[in-house]
C-alpha cells in the first residue's frame, strides 16, 4: 500500500476506535453484567415459582385434609413426644447415676479412711508384736537363766540333804550316848538318892520310932504281896529299869515319914527325879506304871476286893505305886510309848519295832491282842482317841497313822510331816490330833 | 484481496448496545425491565434477538405469545432484513451516549412496512440472495456459483456464530479481484440517506477512466447533482476520509452480505 493508502486507512481506523469507543466499550460490560443479572433473576424467578407451586400444592393438600401428610405429621409428632419423654427419662437416670457416683465416691472416701486406720492399726500391733517378741526373747533367756540356777539350787539342796541326813545320823549317835549317859546318871543320881533315904530313915528312926515300925511293917507286907504277885506273871523287864523296884521298894518306905512333909519331899525328889529323867526318859515311865497297870487289869472284875487287896498290897491310896501288877515283854526292842484305852481294859504300846501291840490286861495274857504295822521306823507314841476306836501312832519315819481298833487295819497315814518325829506326845483331840514333839 | 486484516477485526467486532423494551400496551401484570443487550453491526436482528423474546414474553399477554416479533424505534419499524448497524446509523441520533432503545412487539405486525423475515431460514435465503447478487457484481457471479452448498453454509454459520475465521475463510474468495484485474467489475453497494430505509442502488466501477482506483471524492462527484451535493459518507458508524480508496472499502468495509452500506450526506444547493 501506498503512503496516500495508508494515510486515510489510518483516519479509518482511528475512526472506527473512536467509534468503538463511543458505541461499544461504553456499555459493554455493563450490559454484560445486566445480561447475567436478568439471567439469574430469570432463574430465580422460575425457582421462586417452582417453590410457591409447591407450596401451593401443600397448602391444597393440607387444606383439603390430605390423610397422608397429617397421619405422617401425627405419627411424627407421636415419635417427637416419645423421644420428648425418653430425653427426660434419660436425663433423669443420667442424674440419679450422678448421685450414686457421688454416694459411691463418698463410701469410697470412707473405706479408704477405714483402710488407713486399719493400716495403722496394723502397724502398731506390729510394732507391738516386736516388742512382745522382744520381751519374749528375753524372758526366755531370763527363764534359762532361772532353770539354770534352779538346778545349781537342786544340786545344792541334795547336797544339803546329804548334809543333813549325815548330821542326823551324828545326832541320833549323839542322842543315844546321851540317853546312855543320863542313864547313868540317873542311877548315880538314885545311889545318891538311896543314900539320902537311908540317912533320912535312921534319922527318922531315931526321932519317930514307933511311927516308923507301923509304916515300915505296912511297907514290908506290901512289898511282900507284891513280890508275890509279880512273881507269878512277870515278864523280865528290861535291864534299865531293873532299878526302879528298888526305887520303888525305897520310896514307899519314904511314905512312911511325916506325911506332908515326907510326901513332899518324896514328891519332890521323884519329881526332881522325873524332871530330870522324864524328857529323855519314856521308857523309864512306863516301866514303872507298867507295873501299875499291869495290877489294875488283873483285878477289873472284882473293883473293890481287887481295891482291897490293892491296897492291901500297898498300891491303892498311895500316891505312888510300889508294885508291879503284870510285867511282860510287850516289843523286841525298846518300848517307847504305852496308853490305856478309855473303853477297854486294854494297853497299847508302841516301840522301835516299828509296831504298835494291843494288850488285854483284863485278861491278864502274855500275847498281845492286835500287832498293829505299817509303819517304816519305830513308835514313838501313840493314842487313842475319845471313843476308843482309833489309835494314832507316830514314828521315827516322819510319819503319823492312824488304825482301827476292831479291825486293827491302818486307816490313815501322814507321811512326810517333816519332822523327825521323835518321841512325842501325840493325843486325840475331839476334832483334831495334837501331836508334841517332845524331841528336836 | 482482503488482507488488511486488522481492518477486517475491527469492522467484524464492532457492537452496539441496544435496550429493548416491551410495548406497554402488551404488558399483561408486572412491568419487565428494559433488557439490555451488546449485538453485533453486521448481524440481523431476529438473529439475535432470541433470548429477548424469551424474556419480554412472560410479561404479555398470553395471546400475543406467539404473534410475529417486531421492533421500532421512535415509531418507527425496523427492517428486519438489514444489519443492525445500517439501521443504527439511519436512526440513531448522532450524539447520544446511551444504549439505542428499541421496543418490541410481539402484536400488530405492520404487514404493509415490514417484511416478516422472522425465521431464521428466511434470513439465511435473503442473505444469500444478496450475496450472490453483490457477486454478480463482482465477478460475474462466477465466484458464488462455484461455490458448494457448504460454502454458503459455512458463510452462514460463521455470521450467525459470530466466527470471524470460518466466515471469512470463504468470504476472502469474494473478495478475489476480477479475473485479471486488481478490482472487482462493479462494487456493489447501497447509498442511503433521508433517513429512509430505501436505498439506491447504482452501478459504480472501482476504476475511473483513467483507470485508476476511486476514491470517495469522486464517488461524492458522481453522486452529486445540481440540487444536492453529496459531501460526506458514512458507513458503520465512521464519516470516511475523502481519500479512502473504493476497492479497499469494498474489500474491508462490506457487511457479511458483501455490499457496501453507505449514508449519503447531502447538502442542497
Amino acid at each position: 500500500m501506498s503512503a496516500e493508502e495508508c494515510l486515510w486507512r489510518e483516519h479509518v481506523v482511528q475512526r472506527l476506535r473512536e467509534r468503538d469507543r463511543k458505541e461499544c466499550e461504553n456499555f459493554k460490560e455493563i450490559i454484560v453484567q445486566n445480561n447475567r443479572l436478568i439471567d439469574h433473576v430469570a432463574q430465580l424467578k422460575s425457582d421462586n415459582l417452582k417453590l410457591s407451586v409447591e407450596n401451593e400444592q401443600l397448602r391444597n393438600a393440607v387444606s383439603t385434609g390430605g390423610t397422608g401428610p397429617n397421619v405422617a405429621i401425627a405419627t411424627l409428632e407421636k415419635k417427637l413426644l416419645a423421644q420428648q419423654e425418653e430425653l427426660t427419662d434419660l436425663h433423669k437416670r443420667k442424674g440419679e447415676h450422678s448421685q450414686m457416683i457421688v454416694d459411691l465416691n463418698l463410701k469410697v472416701e470412707q473405706q479408704k479412711e477405714l483402710l488407713s486406720e486399719k493400716e495403722h492399726s496394723l502397724y502398731d500391733q506390729q510394732t507391738a508384736n516386736n516388742r512382745l517378741r522382744a520381751e519374749v526373747q528375753l524372758l526366755h533367756s531370763s527363764l534359762e537363766e532361772l532353770k539354770k540356777l534352779n538346778t545349781t539350787l537342786l544340786d545344792e539342796h541334795t547336797a544339803l540333804q546329804l548334809a543333813f541326813s549325815s548330821l542326823e545320823e551324828k545326832l541320833r549317835k549323839v542322842q543315844d550316848e546321851n540317853r546312855y549317859l543320863l542313864e547313868r546318871l540317873m542311877r548315880y543320881r538314885a545311889k545318891d538318892a538311896d543314900k539320902l533315904n537311908e540317912e533320912n530313915e535312921s534319922l527318922i528312926r531315931k526321932r519317930l520310932p514307933s511311927l516308923f515300925r507301923k509304916r515300915s511293917a505296912k511297907l514290908k507286907r506290901d512289898l511282900e504281896d507284891a513280890v508275890r504277885e509279880s512273881n507269878s506273871a512277870v515278864n523280865p523287864i528290861v535291864p534299865a529299869p531293873s532299878g526302879t523296884p528298888l526305887h520303888r521298894n525305897s520310896s514307899p518306905a519314904q511314905f512312911g515319914g511325916p506325911a506332908g512333909s515326907d510326901d513332899e519331899i518324896d514328891e519332890a525328889s521323884i519329881n526332881g527325879a522325873m524332871e530330870a529323867l522324864a524328857m529323855n526318859d519314856d521308857e523309864y515311865i512306863s516301866a514303872r506304871f507298867m507295873g501299875g497297870e499291869a495290877v489294875h487289869d488283873g483285878v477289873r472284875p472284882n473293883i473293890n476286893t481287887s481295891i482291897d487287896t490293892l491296897k492291901a498290897a500297898g498300891y491303892l491310896g498311895q500316891p505312888n505305886p510300889t508294885k508291879i501288877f503284870m510285867k511282860f515283854e510287850a516289843h523286841e526292842n525298846e518300848s517307847h510309848a504305852v496308853r490305856w484305852s478309855p473303853v477297854e481294859r486294854m494297853v497299847a504300846t508302841g516301840g522301835a519295832d516299828r509296831k504298835v501291840k494291843l494288850w488285854d490286861v483284863g485278861k491278864g495274857s502274855t500275847e498281845p491282842r492286835a500287832v498293829l504295822s505299817g509303819s517304816s521306823a519305830g513308835i514313838n507314841s501313840v493314842d487313842f482317841d475319845s471313843t476308843g476306836a482309833y489309835i494314832l501312832g507316830t514314828s521315827n519315819d516322819y510319819g503319823a497313822r492312824v488304825w482301827t481298833v476292831m479291825d486293827n487295819r491302818l486307816r490313815l497315814a501322814w507321811l512326810g510331816l517333816g519332822l523327825d518325829l521323835g518321841p512325842c506326845l501325840s493325843d486325840y483331840l475331839p476334832n483334831a490330833i495334837l501331836l508334841l514333839p517332845l524331841a528336836l | 484481496m482482503a488482507h488488511d486484516r486488522e481492518v477486517l477485526r475491527m469492522i467484524w467486532e464492532g457492537q452496539i448496545g441496544i435496550c429493548f423494551q416491551a410495548d406497554s400496551e402488551e404488558i399483561v401484570g408486572l412491568r419487565p425491565e428494559p433488557f439490555y443487550l451488546m449485538v453485533s453491526r453486521l448481524s440481523y436482528l431476529p438473529l439475535v434477538t432470541d433470548k429477548v423474546r424469551k424474556y419480554f414474553t412472560r410479561y404479555i399477554a398470553a395471546e400475543h405469545q406467539e404473534g410475529a416479533v417486531w421492533f421500532d424505534f421512535n415509531g418507527t419499524p425496523l427492517r428486519l432484513h438489514y444489519p443492525i448497524g445500517v439501521l443504527y446509523d439511519l436512526l440513531h441520533p448522532n450524539e447520544d451516549g446511551t444504549p439505542w432503545c428499541i421496543t418490541i412487539h410481539f402484536s400488530k405486525f405492520p404487514e404493509e412496512t415490514l417484511v416478516k423475515l422472522n425465521t431464521k431460514e428466511l434470513l439465511e435465503s435473503h442473505y444469500l440472495a444478496c450475496l450472490k447478487e453483490a457477486d454478480v457484481l463482482k465477478h460475474r457471479g462466477l465466484v458464488i456459483s462455484a461455490m458448494q452448498k457448504k460454502d454458503h453454509n459455512q458463510l452462514w454459520l460463521g455470521l450467525i456464530n459470530d466466527k470471524f475465521d470460518q466466515f471469512w475463510a470463504i468470504n476472502r474468495r469474494l473478495m478475489e479481484p476480477y479475473n485479471d484485474q486488481e478490482s472487482f467489475k462493479n462494487i456493489p453497494v447501497r447509498f442511503y440517506y433521508d433517513d429512509d430505509f430505501t436505498y439506491m442502488q447504482k452501478l459504480i466501477s472501482p476504476l475511473n477512466e483513467a483507470g485508476q482506483k476511486k476514491n470517495l471524492a469522486d464517488l461524492m462527484a458522481e453522486l452529486s447533482t445540481p440540487v444536492r451535493r453529496a459531501v460526506g459518507f458514512r458507513t458503520h458508524g465512521i464519516v470516511l476520509p475523502e481519500e479512502t480508496q473504493l476497492q479497499w472499502m469494498s474489500e474491508h468495509m462490506s457487511y457479511p452480505d458483501n455490499f457496501l452500506h453507505l449514508s449519503v450526506d447531502y447538502v442542497t444547493e
